[in-house]
């Protein structure tokens, strides 16, 4: 007899598409009311399966057997998938952003009263639904006025409220805070509670342990290992993703020079402020050749001293040198010409340009430079571009490839070429291996560290602690748009980060 | 409705899985004005009488002209992730001005110039005001397009102005240079090499597309956006007074509700056949010129072959339709 606990059972999936095979006999299996960790580097296959899952794709046909609540199932598309009971919450919500959360909740299966929708019930319900997460909040109001963990929780109000027995969240924290991740994990902890099962797919391997009660790990397209997740050591966890021993990626931290702390002052801002009250007096220098990171949690005022520094944002008071003399940038084009570079956070956004080849991203801070009656000169542009290809490894087919079918990880180091061919002074890095996989993120931190060698002094903005401890001479704490700590070479450990943190709270 | 909107887009999905379309795609989008190009060239050359001659071809050239140029700018601004319909009434002004001004008596260089500068300077409005406030291009453009045209119809009294008296501006519409071929066709070329050489080579053209592709990657990336977008708006404005100068020494009349009106349209539409991505990003001056020239031998073919003249807007619509359908990329 089948065992009743077992929701989803998929064996010997396999999926081939033209000239690469996907995934080929991968198992997978969730319980009722259980989380699982959908684990792997980028191209393991994460997003391949969930799409079979979802009705997205279909597997190769005759392979494997794919059993959803103990039968057979082949779901077509994604309304099939939802009508058996399988929703999706991806990082990008798929809400109508002008409607209110309770239309959003009830969107397309509405209470009625003789045809016209019931307005009064309708948000009762919802209000009702959204208590039932743990969220007190006034459903009338339109989704695009709300957090993004409010819009998040409405989508999964509106997948319980379809009657979910499994819902998959596809990176779901990315675009969350601390206190809005914890709030994410209750309302995952009543799911449980309900009985219904999570797929959890993310690159932040801390959260996995915080939640999942099992890990799947995928590399290759090919199963690797699923073990409950307190018998699988991150060490483990990370060799399995990497398929390689990682102990030593991860021990490592940056011998501390202190020779650097006797350079010149390349970068100083005194008492910055902005009126929303974001920052409120920010003193931070960064001498010649240093890295000093920035930490802090979501909202202590990194990203916007990073672009008041560049100068995207004029709305501030304060003061800025630029060696020892006072400047003030008006627009990035200035911080440009000043020798200054910037890279976003928000990579997809801020940082490339879609639809250009990887050529016209890497020069495109330059080409006035390689130009003649402001015509381009195609010859220097492609120069450009090969050095830094192979002086970074860039793995594209050509430079003419567009730069959105590129990974993430390669998607940085184009713009991290972008950057250097124009020979900086200085380069402010936002959350540089945000969206990037494990094993890239060693490979973008090794240019970091060998960017810091050529004398670039680097500001570094990072959420994840002990990227600041590998990588920074010096890490700056904000809190509340001020710095409270200040921690020097020996100093800086994952713990004395977040103790700092803490303190700045009490 | 739901239904009928589901099905066409499953038809879509099941299309983009598929493995040619992902080979075919591309290849419409980049040729599927050459192709549609070569089908109007042979059916004509079967089934219209008198098609296949020196003439015809001259003929067609020289009423693209003024749309050659309205479209050039038009690519500008679309692939920057923007949009001008206010250039239609630009011509008209441009003409009008140059008349009132003919008529004061003044030097035919001169009141071309000025009248150029002073179109020039609504383009700066456009682009100021779109760059800088934050305004839809589309809302604005509408608002110059209207306001436009009732500074042309009152400026003209309401009245079709013929151009035979002012010699110069007359001899523009009907020269004929190296014997036979109209003065059009070079203007024909010039534009042609002026699009190709600022949108394809320039550093100007390449911040176009960068601000298309994202605008704020290209602010932080250091290039002066506003500055840029304000440029593009000036030369669509230039490109469209040229056309209205153009248009109406050709027609050898000034009529101030009629002047370039739809030129907008139909150079929305080149653009759209010619590839150029419709959300920005992505720049086709080739595909724009043939498809400024399918628009109008679309007219031609029509005319030769004794239908209504109506029904060229039907077929306009129906390849617009198409030529978007292809560029439909999918959400994944």
């Amino acid at each position: 007899m089948e065992n009743n606990n077992i929701l989803l059972k998929m064996t010997n999936i396999s999926k081939t598409f033209p000239g690469v095979k996907a995934l080929s006999n991968v198992d997978f299996t969730v319980n009722r009311g259980e989380v699982m960790g959908l684990l792997g580097e980028n191209g393991a296959g994460k997003s391949t399966l969930i799409k079979i899952i979802t009705g997205y794709y279909r597997r190769d046909s005759g392979s494997g057997e794919y059993l959803f609540d103990g039968k057979p199932v082949n779901p077509t598309n994604t309304l099939a998938a939802q009508k058996l009971g399988i929703s999706t919450i991806f990082q990008e919500l798929n809400l109508s952003p002008l409607m209110s959360i309770a239309e959003n909740i009830y969107l397309g299966n509405q209470p009625l009263k003789n045809g016209i929708i019931n307005w009064k019930k309708m948000n009762e319900d919802a209000k009702k639904a959204m208590l039932d997460l743990g969220i007190d909040v006034d459903v009338s109001k339109p989704i695009n006025s709300v957090s993004t963990a409010i819009q998040q929780m409405t989508a999964i109000a509106r997948a319980i409220s379809t009657d979910a027995k499994l819902i998959i969240m596809d990176e779901a924290t990315s675009s969350l805070d601390n206190n809005e991740v914890n709030t994410l994990f209750d309302v995952i902890r009543k799911l449980k509670a309900k009985g219904i099962s999570v797929i959890f797919v993310t690159h932040k391997l801390d959260e996995v342990y915080r939640i999942c009660d099992r890990g799947t790990i995928l590399k290759d397209g090919k199963f690797v290992v699923c073990k409950p997740m307190s018998e699988l050591p991150k060490l483990d966890l990370i060799s399995y993703m990497l398929g390689r021993d990682a102990r030593e990626i991860v021990n490592k931290k940056k011998v501390y020079n202190k020779e650097i702390q006797e350079n010149e002052t390349y970068y100083e801002a005194r008492n910055i402020r902005k009126t929303n009250c974001r920052l409120n007096g920010i003193n931070i220098h960064i001498k010649k050749g240093e890295v000093v990171g920035l930490a802090g949690l979501l909202g202590s005022g990194r990203t916007e001293l990073a672009k008041v520094i560049f100068g995207d944002d004029q709305k501030y008071i304060g003061y800025t040198f630029l060696n020892g003399i006072a400047v003030k940038f008006r627009s990035p084009h200035d911080a440009v010409k000043n020798k200054l570079a910037f890279c976003s956070e928000d990579r997809k956004a801020e940082g490339i340009f879609p639809y250009m080849s990887v050529e016209d991203n890497i020069t495109m801070p330059q080409v006035g430079k390689l130009s003649k009656f402001g015509l381009i000169s195609r010859r220097k542009q492609k120069k450009i571009t090969e050095r830094y290809i192979s002086k970074l490894s860039i793995k594209t087919p050509s430079s003419k490839t567009q730069i959105r079918d590129l990974s993430g990880g390669n998607q940085q180091k184009v713009i991290f070429s972008r950057w250097l061919a124009m020979e900086p002074d200085m380069i402010i890095l936002d959350e540089p291996t945000r969206g990037i996989d494990v094993g890239a993120k060693g490979e973008i931190e090794n240019i970091i560290s060998s960017i810091a060698k050529q004398g670039i002094s680097i500001l570094y903005i990072s959420s994840e602690n002990d990227e600041l401890v590998r990588n920074c001479d010096r890490v700056v704490v904000l809190y509340e748009g001020k710095n409270v700590k200040e921690l020097v070479g020996e100093e800086i450990s994952s713990e004395s980060i977040m103790a700092a943190i803490a303190a700045g709270k009490s | 409705m739901d239904h009928i909107v589901k099905k066409i887009d499953d038809f879509y999905k099941r299309l983009e899985k598929s493995n040619k379309w992902k080979i075919i795609q591309p290849i419409l989008v980049d040729y599927g004005a050459t192709i549609a190009f070569i089908f109007l060239i042979s059916f004509n050359i079967l089934f219209t009488p008198n098609f296949f001659q020196i003439s015809t071809f001259l003929l067609i050239i020289k009423q693209t002209t003024s749309l050659i140029f309205v479209a050039v700018g038009m690519t500008i601004v679309i692939s920057m992730g923007g949009t001008d319909i206010s250039v239609g009434s630009i011509m008209a002004f441009s003409g009008i001005l140059i008349v009132q001004m003919l008529v004061m008596g003044m030097n035919f260089y001169v009141s071309i110039i000025l009248a150029f500068i002073i179109c020039a300077l609504v383009g700066t409005f456009n682009g100021v005001i779109i760059s800088k406030v934050g305004i839809q291009p589309i809302i604005l453009t509408l608002v110059m397009q209207i306001v436009l045209r009732g500074f042309t119809v009152m400026l003209a009294k309401s009245t079709v102005i013929p151009l035979h008296k002012y010699k110069l501006l007359y001899r523009l519409g009907i020269m004929r240079v190296a014997g036979d071929i109209p003065i059009q066709v070079f203007f024909f070329a010039f534009a042609v090499i002026i699009a190709f050489l600022l949108i394809k080579k320039s550093v100007f053209g390449k911040y176009i597309e960068a601000i298309g592709s994202s605008r704020k990657a290209a602010h932080l990336t250091g290039i002066r956006t506003d500055f840029i977008m304000i440029l593009a708006y000036i030369l669509s404005a230039l490109f469209a007074s040229f056309a209205g100068l153009l248009e109406m020494s050709r027609t050898a009349a000034l009529d101030p509700n009629l002047l370039g009106k739809n030129f907008e349209l139909d150079a929305i539409a080149s653009v759209a056949i010619g590839g150029t991505s419709m959300a920005g990003g992505k720049a086709h001056v080739l595909g724009t010129i043939m498809g400024c020239v399918i628009m109008t031998m679309i007219g031609t073919t029509v005319n030769m072959n004794n239908v209504p003249i109506a029904v060229s807007n039907i077929i306009k619509a129906g390849i617009i339709v198409f030529s978007l359908a292809i560029q439909h990329k999918s959400t994944d």
